[in-house]
């Protein structure tokens, strides 16, 4: 029987950082994944490859708005080979580095599928057809970071290849003529942006009355107005009911608001949600315990009700985001190896990588309303930014939400190009107890978007230079 | 919701304390910092706050029960102020809202959720969240400081990492107990339990905390240093009657002039020129640590046993204002009234047995400093000066020391340095 002092179940973005920082921290590491390379579907088949290719898409938008400033570009010539192979790239570059690491680190990676026999012993089952030295794994401690899958209906699984999740839309079979996303969370509406810039008709359909539940409404608008001339149709409130393979198509059935309820698409992408995988680990065989929504039930050290077993990332809980995964798996290598650790940030940043992207950390308006809670809010819309008029994208705005007796600041949303990297300064602020203050006497730099950051700050205080919004 | 307040930091290298007095009882309503338990510590009988408000569940300790830093003290059900979410089984966060599922028959097409909302872990409280970044919050949780007691040294209240260093090392807002419970004089230790040996009845009595501590660290001093003793005599004629010559109350309604004060000035100049007495070994890296302020230790006698509470930068007052500080602290001293940081961070010791009597004696020296002075009673004797016989009045004093650093000549000398402010008083008024 192989033994290890500690197996990290799963290789994607939460696994390995705990790996990693477990094996620095001086404990002797196994990592388990049913993938031959590490990395996870973030790595495989979600954030890297799904950026790689925004950032085409947006390029080409990028392009095509050129022609305002006077620059015009024919339509490109799009050889779907080249993109997929330069995808591929990127994503083997960085599951190769990440070998090295594990490699230089001397953590043993170990591709198979593993279930627990009991709290000390894993079942391994080969995937594909290299041989295990041994099938069973005893370990002192186990990191769960199974991760999670696109959330599948029943009603909707009709055994066509035109129905597509995510990883079959990553995978850039061809440029559907028509493409209808199912959901209109941040999977859907980037895929559908990708496929848009392609070249796709696109047309999204969504059960709730917004796109992308969870995020302030005003922060959806500028993206909602923008995709409303880049997709065919956006509908909300609208449900698809069934759907059937005609061949060259797939016939969709919808109840809601719109004209024709029976519509054909070339391709169909449901993305409306993902699930914690957890089902077929042998978990009964320990004593982790599972909610009804099929999350490990953890501490904020990460620790399950299982005492050899913690568990980080989707598998865990909400949100289910790669750097939240990360920070729980380095929480968890820290409270294996003895330090005082646990999870207990005042802000997880959200990022759609849209365009514009919107971005948002900490207490939200929607949140703040739902709670009661007493806070302002002070916007500073991108009209007024001298970079945002250089880059010829003025539809964006940055907003603080602010507790107003100590000033400090409990929330940032922001929309617009580079919201995602603009982020960061306020993930950082809420952290460290900012007052109003701290952001407009930091000094940002001219031009840039990040003086948004400053300057939105400054609206709060009745003073902004580019603003005039005095204080009632 | 339901808390455990557990027994927080106390101070650098104190882990426990003893019960003194449970202050509350099970099934009332506290309100916030207000005294729970009386814990006797090393040296000092303290006040411990719980900080939260709310009804007490359960009362975990007893009268004379050993509890660690970290041992929870009550269960307590909080009246909480800091608006906390109703918590999911164990996570803080509360689920994201997005996922409400819409109520549609089965199967459902599930709405798409977005990122779901950054969730904070839990409402910042009513007047702001803490300005504790994620350092000095990781700091705090390590040391068991709580952040919502510590004072800010950056902008705007910022708490650092030093500020959460600086409230683990004091007792931040844990009061001493104000007075002893008894009048002086009466024994604040139970009596002992009447027991038997083989050779007799015996009283048997178990050694008080302070009592148990201060034999701990003789053992330590003894072992660890090799002591020398010095003895001298100083002859203080002139300085008496310089004393005595300063009206009554001059320097205040209730400060009392006597001839510590001048001792300890002449201690601090001279230690300010013979430093190797005001250092500190670091064994473990093989330096000397020469301290760059004078803060000297003043043993006193007090019911409970000596205690040595510290007076700082001793070197940079006057005379005066030492004979006030001297009177403040050997009251609080006596009554108990000072925290365990009074008695940190003294460079030297002095000891004063003049009151009660006896000339020459070998001091143990207060580790970690290396050098330490016992003054005896001071009496009127013959002494021969220029072939003649005079009475002149001598103060007695011994000077203990760390022959590991320094020398029976350095200790000489700088005794000798200490004898001459005391026996030339003009001396001390001119250069200290």
């Amino acid at each position: 029987m192989m033994e290890t002092q500690l197996v990290v179940i799963g290789g994607g973005p939460g696994g390995y950082a705990a790996a990693f920082l477990a094996a620095d921290l001086g404990l002797q590491v196994t990592v388990v994944d049913v993938e031959k390379r590490l990395g996870g579907v973030c790595l495989l088949r979600g954030c890297i490859p799904s950026k790689a290719l925004l950032h085409v898409a947006k390029s080409i938008a990028d392009a095509e708005q050129l022609a305002e400033w006077g620059v015009a570009f024919a339509k490109p010539a799009i050889d779907l080979e080249a993109i997929r192979k330069r995808k591929e790239k990127v994503i083997s570059t960085l599951t190769g580095g990440l070998g090295q690491l594990a490699k230089k680190r001397n953590v043993r990676v170990i591709q198979a599928r593993a279930a627990f026999e009991d709290s000390q012993t894993l079942k391994l089952v080969p995937v594909g057809e290299k041989a295990l030295d041994d099938d069973r794994l005893r370990f002192q401690h186990a990191i769960v970071a199974t991760g999670s899958s696109p959330t599948r209906i029943p009603a909707l699984e009709i055994g066509s290849a035109r129905v597509i999740d995510s990883t079959g839309a990553l995978a850039l079979a061809d440029v559907p003529e028509s493409l209808l996303v199912v959901g209109g969370g941040y999977i859907g509406l980037e895929m559908g942006t990708v496929y848009a810039a392609l070249g796709s008709r696109v047309s999204v359909v969504e059960l709730l009355d917004g796109l992308l539940p969870g995020a302030d409404r005003d922060l959806v608008k500028p993206l909602a107005k923008r995709l409303g001339k880049q997709f065919a149709s956006i509908w909300l409130k609208t449900k698809v009911v069934s759907m059937a393979d005609k061949g060259d198509s797939v016939e969709v059935a919808f109840e809601g608001d719109l004209e024709e309820k029976v519509q054909r698409y070339s391709r169909v992408l449901v993305s409306v949600g993902r699930r914690p995988n957890t089902a077929g680990l042998g978990l009964e065989n320990t004593k982790v315990e599972v909610d009804q929504k099929g999350f490990l039930v953890v501490d904020s050290q990460q620790r399950t009700a299982d005492p050899n077993i913690l568990a980080i990332g989707d598998v865990a809980g909400e949100p289910m985001l790669a750097h939240k995964a990360a920070h729980e798996g380095k929480v968890a290598a820290e409270v294996l190896a003895g330090k005082s650790a646990e999870f207990s940030p005042r802000a997880i940043p959200a990022v759609v990588f849209t365009d514009p992207e919107i971005a948002w950390a900490g207490l939200t308006e929607t949140e703040a309303k739902a709670q009661g809670l007493e806070v302002e809010t002070a916007v500073f819309p991108w009209a007024a930014s001298g970079r945002a008029q250089a880059i010829g994208r003025t539809e964006g705005f940055t907003k603080w939400l602010i507790q107003p007796k100590s000033q400090r600041v409990l929330g940032c949303g922001i929309v617009g190009p580079g919201a995602g990297d603009l982020i960061g300064e306020a993930v950082l602020a809420i952290e460290i107890g900012a007052a109003v203050r701290d952001l407009t006497d930091s000094i940002h730099p001219h031009p840039t978007l990040s003086e948004t950051l400053g300057a939105a700050a400054e609206v709060y205080l009745g003073t902004a230079t580019d603003l005039f919004r005095p204080r009632r | 919701m339901s808390l455990e307040f557990k027994l927080p930091e106390l101070g650098e290298n104190i882990e426990n304390g003893d019960v003194v007095n449970v202050l509350v009882r099970e099934g009332e309503h506290i309100s916030a910092n207000q005294g729970v338990v009386e814990l006797e510590t090393d040296k000092a009988v303290i006040e411990v706050p719980c900080p939260h408000a709310g009804k007490v569940v359960k009362i975990h300790v007893g009268k004379g029960d050993t509890v660690k830093v970290g041992q929870t003290l009550l269960t307590i059900e909080a009246e909480s102020a800091a608006l906390e979410p109703e918590a999911e089984p164990v996570k803080q966060a509360p689920a994201a809202a997005p996922t409400a599922a819409p109520a549609v028959p089965a199967p459902a097409p599930q709405p798409a959720p977005a990122p779901a909302a950054a969730t904070p872990p839990a409402v910042p409280p009513a007047e702001g969240p803490i300005p504790a970044g994620p350092a000095a919050r990781r700091a705090a949780r390590e040391m068991g400081v709580d952040l919502s007691r510590v004072a800010g040294s950056g902008a705007r209240g910022r708490i650092t990492v030093e500020d959460v260093k600086a409230a683990a090392a004091a007792p931040s807002g844990i009061a001493p107990a104000s007075g002893p419970a008894a009048p002086i004089g009466e024994p604040v230790i139970p009596p002992g339990e009447p027991g038997n040996d083989a050779h007799g009845s015996v009283r048997i009595e178990k050694m008080s905390k302070i009592r148990r501590t201060i034999a701990a660290r003789m053992v330590k001093s003894t072992s660890t240093i090799p002591h020398v003793t010095n003895f001298d005599d100083a002859d203080i004629t002139v300085l008496e009657q310089m004393r005595k010559s300063v009206p009554a109350g001059y320097l205040g309604p209730d400060i009392k002039l006597t001839t510590m004060p001048f001792v300890i000035k002449a201690v601090a100049a001279a230690l300010r020129q013979h430093p190797l007495l005001n250092a500190t070994i670091d064994d473990q890296n093989e330096q000397i640590i020469y301290k760059q302020y004078v803060n000297l230790g003043v043993a006193v006698d007090t019911p409970r046993g000596l205690v040595v509470p510290v007076m700082r930068a001793v070197d940079r007052m006057t005379i005066g204002q030492i004979a006030a500080a001297l009177g403040a602290l050997a009251a609080k001293a006596r009554a108990a009234d000072f925290a365990v940081e009074d008695l940190r961070g003294g460079t030297f010791t002095i000891s004063n047995l003049g009151a009660v009597g006896g000339t020459y004696s070998t001091p143990i020296i207060n580790h970690p400093e290396v050098a330490c002075l016992l003054l005896g009673r001071s009496r009127w004797m013959p002494v021969a000066l220029d072939g003649r016989v005079e009475p002149r009045f001598v103060m007695p004093l011994s000077l203990s020391y760390d022959h590991r650093i320094i020398d029976g000549a350095a200790a000489a000398r700088f005794l000798n340095q200490v004898i001459d402010y005391l026996e030339t008083p003009a001396k001390l008024l001119i250069t200290a």
